[in-house]
């Protein structure tokens, strides 16, 4: 049993739009699949949507604290890779277009979606003296 | 063609930044392949403005931003016990004591707005509000692109946040989606308001002089974009000045082995265009300063598009 | 005993002059056999040693707070981090937080209120504090390391170095000149904080006096007393409509200087434009251009001088 976090827009849910953005999207959808068929969907609004500073570090709290061990999403600020990084999520990206969470979650059934979980970064500890957003994030083009 | 989002920092201030933004940007405008938006993120002292004033005085969207958060003082609640002081809840110097009425005083410029003394004090005498941080202002020109930019509210501390909120403002535009070309005119120096702009960006000019210290800022801003592994071109204004510090200078840059973009040659033409606030590839098209500026913006899109990024 | 005057040349638009100038206030005060510090606050680039030609020595970390979690002693409550207003604390449910440094502003309030003592006050190395010295001049420069962005953390340390030694040696100095960065940013409003007169430097350009409105909005806000210098007054020939203007705007000035290659000379020579060698012309325009500026500032001085006898 797997469970996929999205962010979405409005409400979330099973035929809402994945966001564009993580840290500051509307809300959260968690897709419960197993044996190849989504077993069930939450939604949950984003609380960090309304954060200062750091937004992508809340979100990705609220991504871990929902059991996510996979996120599939758009674009990746420099917050949010290294949040979800540091908890060891597989992050799969999508293709460039509007698409619902079911259509996400069908491509990532069939293996269509491309990982790009950021390699060899554990629960480290930050980024030494390092400055904001090393690498300038992952996903499709935001900046 | 896809979208290239680039800023232009220099690093030292005074160097040409806003200049050389307003000639690309104009460049940019007649170039029937680019869809631009122009952006100003020297959000502590905007200029870009001067130069692409708005097409329309009645037609510019201002939006203020409200993400600057800063202590205020309860005194009811205080109990003047003055551990605020004694236990140094405030790491910033926001908070003084006031002898004769016995209550702490709070420094409103210095206040990070951190809620440590909300926190901390165990009557509950502190809150945090958000305040004013700046506004967005964002409009058509009158030579076509959208200009976004930020301006801080004096004393809010927040340069970096602005610069970013300017950012999301510009992606959510309608325009952005059909735009390809996000020029971006960056800060002076290389702190906090300069990361928040390089952050996320495709490629990165920096600007320098062969000046005394012309070695040293580039090197500088340099490091700061190594850091974030952006690739990044030079563009040397006032290139033919005369100082003993152009064979030093030529060297270094030499020696890295840097992509110049470019060099401006010390044209008055520049400081006539800027008093005109004009760019200077409309005020005197056929400059020196000018042909250079075309050349480097014709190398600027080679490398945008014809290599992959 | 006395403390000396503090004057903050600042400026807004980058590029105006400003350390230039400020390099060239400290030379003629020293001409005079005043004993002067020089503070570059300029973190970000410091340059006034290369105007002043001296090798910067003393090299001193300033140092910044970084917590650090102790896993042996953390409970996982997750305190820290809800109580961490910039999000610099990332914890899910029973993990340890993890710290990202870059979002961290220094409060410390995590290692304040850790109910297990099981955050670390560790430090980390912001920028570094320079020294130089030469005749009666000594200079003291911060420097920001490149890729943080806390400049106003180290522009603070050398404020305090500076009220540290007003506080043991109030004598030792006769004035205190401190240089800012350009900009309205918080670092320079702590050098403005500290300033007894504040010289705000512009050029006679749209820009310049955009930025200079700027920069005064921002002193009336701190209840300082400014003059302004216009530098490069002679650029495109608009230098009396300038002038006039920032007359009916009640704008005070001690002076402008004009275009002058002598300056760029000692620019690039390391060598201050009113350095007492003899090395450039006393009858150039840009020299007496400074020389009038000085007196004006002398006689601004006397007067804050002669109020405060009076109070």
């Amino acid at each position: 049993m797997t469970i996929i976090a999205l962010p979405t827009m409005g409400g979330g849910g099973i035929n809402s739009n994945v966001s564009p953005r993580f840290g500051r999207c509307q809300s959260f959808t968690f897709v419960t699949v197993e044996d190849g068929e989504i077993q069930k969907v939450k939604t949950v609004p984003n609380s960090a949507a309304n954060a200062m500073g750091g937004a992508g570090i809340q979100a990705a709290q609220i991504v871990g604290n929902n059991g996510a061990t996979e996120v599939i999403c758009g674009f990746l600020g420099p917050n949010a890779s290294q949040g979800l990084s540091s908890l060891n999520l597989k992050i799969y990206q999508i293709p460039n277009q509007q698409l619902t969470v079911k259509q996400a979650i069908d491509m990532y059934l069939k293996g269509e979606l491309q990982e790009i979980s950021q390699a060899n970064v554990g629960a480290h500890y930050g980024m030494g003296g390092g400055g904001r957003g090393m690498g300038g994030g992952m996903g499709r083009r935001r900046f | 063609m896809d979208r290239r989002a680039i800023g232009v920092i220099s690093g030292k201030g005074g160097v040409g930044k806003t200049s050389l933004t307003a000639s690309l940007a104009s460049l940019a405008s007649k170039d029937p392949d680019i869809i631009p938006i122009i952006m100003d993120c020297d959000v502590d002292a905007p200029n870009l403005a001067l130069i692409l004033p708005a097409e329309n005085e009645h037609n510019i969207d201002m939006q203020d931003t409200y993400t600057t958060l800063k202590a205020s003082f309860i005194e009811e609640k205080c109990v003047h016990c003055k551990q605020c002081i004694e236990d140094k809840f405030c790491e910033f110097h926001a908070l003084s004591w006031d002898e004769e009425q016995e209550i702490p005083i709070i420094n409103y410029l210095a206040c990070e707005g951190c809620g440590a003394c909300k926190v901390l004090c165990p009557e509950h005498a502190f809150e945090i509000n958000p305040v004013k941080s700046g506004e967005i202002i964002s409009y058509i020109t009158k030579k076509e692109p959208r200009l976004v930019y930020g301006r801080t509210e004096l004393g809010s501390t927040t340069s970096g946040k602005l610069v970013s909120e300017s950012k999301e403002y510009a992606q959510d535009l309608d325009e952005y989606e059909a735009s390809n070309f996000i020029l971006i005119d960056g800060p002076p120096g290389i702190g906090c308001p300069v990361i928040a702009t390089v952050t996320g960006l495709d490629y990165i000019i920096t600007i320098c002089e062969p000046t005394p210290s012309g070695v040293h800022d580039v090197k500088r801003a340099i490091e700061v974009v190594q850091q974030f592994e952006i690739p990044f071109g030079i563009v040397i204004n006032k290139a033919d000045l005369k100082s003993p510090f152009q064979k030093e200078f030529q060297e270094f840059i030499d020696s890295t082995g840097y992509d110049v973009l470019g060099r401006i040659p010390f044209d008055l033409q520049i400081a006539h265009a800027m008093a005109n606030a004009e760019p200077v590839v409309d005020y005197a098209p056929d400059s020196e300063a000018s042909k250079a500026i075309i050349e480097i913006f014709k190398k600027l899109k080679k490398r945008l598009w014809d290599s992959s990024l | 005993m006395a403390k000396p005057p503090i004057i903050t040349v600042t400026g807004g638009k980058g590029g105006t002059g400003k350390t230039l100038i400020a390099v060239n206030l400290t030379t003629m005060f020293k001409n005079e056999g005043k004993k002067v510090l020089l503070i570059d606050g300029d973190v970000e680039n410091p340059n006034t040693n290369l105007l002043l030609g001296l090798e910067l020595k003393n090299k001193t970390p300033v140092m910044f707070f970084k917590p650090v979690i102790i896993k042996e002693k953390c409970s996982k409550c997750g305190l820290c981090a809800q109580n961490c207003a910039t999000n610099a604390l990332l914890w899910v449910k029973d993990s340890y937080p993890i710290p990202f440094l870059s979002l961290c502003s220094g409060c410390k309030l995590c290692y304040k209120i850790c109910p297990e003592d099981a955050i670390k006050e560790d430090k980390k190395i912001l920028g570094w504090i320079y020294e130089a010295q030469k005749d009666n001049i000594d200079l003291l420069v911060g420097e920001l390391k490149p890729s943080e962005a806390r400049s106003a953390s180290v522009v603070e340390a050398l404020l305090e170095k500076l009220n540290t030694t007003l506080e043991n040696e109030p004598e030792k100095y006769d004035v205190v000149i401190l240089d800012t960065a350009p900009g309205a940013h918080c670092d320079v409003e702590l050098l403005l904080g500290q300033a007894d007169k504040i010289i705000p430097v512009t050029e006679p350009t749209k820009f310049g006096k955009l930025d200079l409105e700027r920069i005064i909005q921002l002193i009336k806000l701190l209840n300082k007393d400014y003059k302004a210098i216009v530098n490069r007054s002679s650029l495109l020939g608009f230098k009396d409509e300038f002038l006039q203007e920032l007359a009916e705007q009640n704008i005070e000035i001690l002076g402008d200087i004009p275009l002058d290659d002598e300056i760029v000379q000692s620019y690039c020579q390391g060598i201050p434009l009113m350095d007492d060698s003899g090395k450039f012309d006393t009858n150039g325009a840009g020299y007496q251009a400074f020389l009038k500026i000085f007196d004006n500032l002398k006689i601004w001085m006397e007067d804050h001088k002669m109020q405060e006898v009076k109070k």
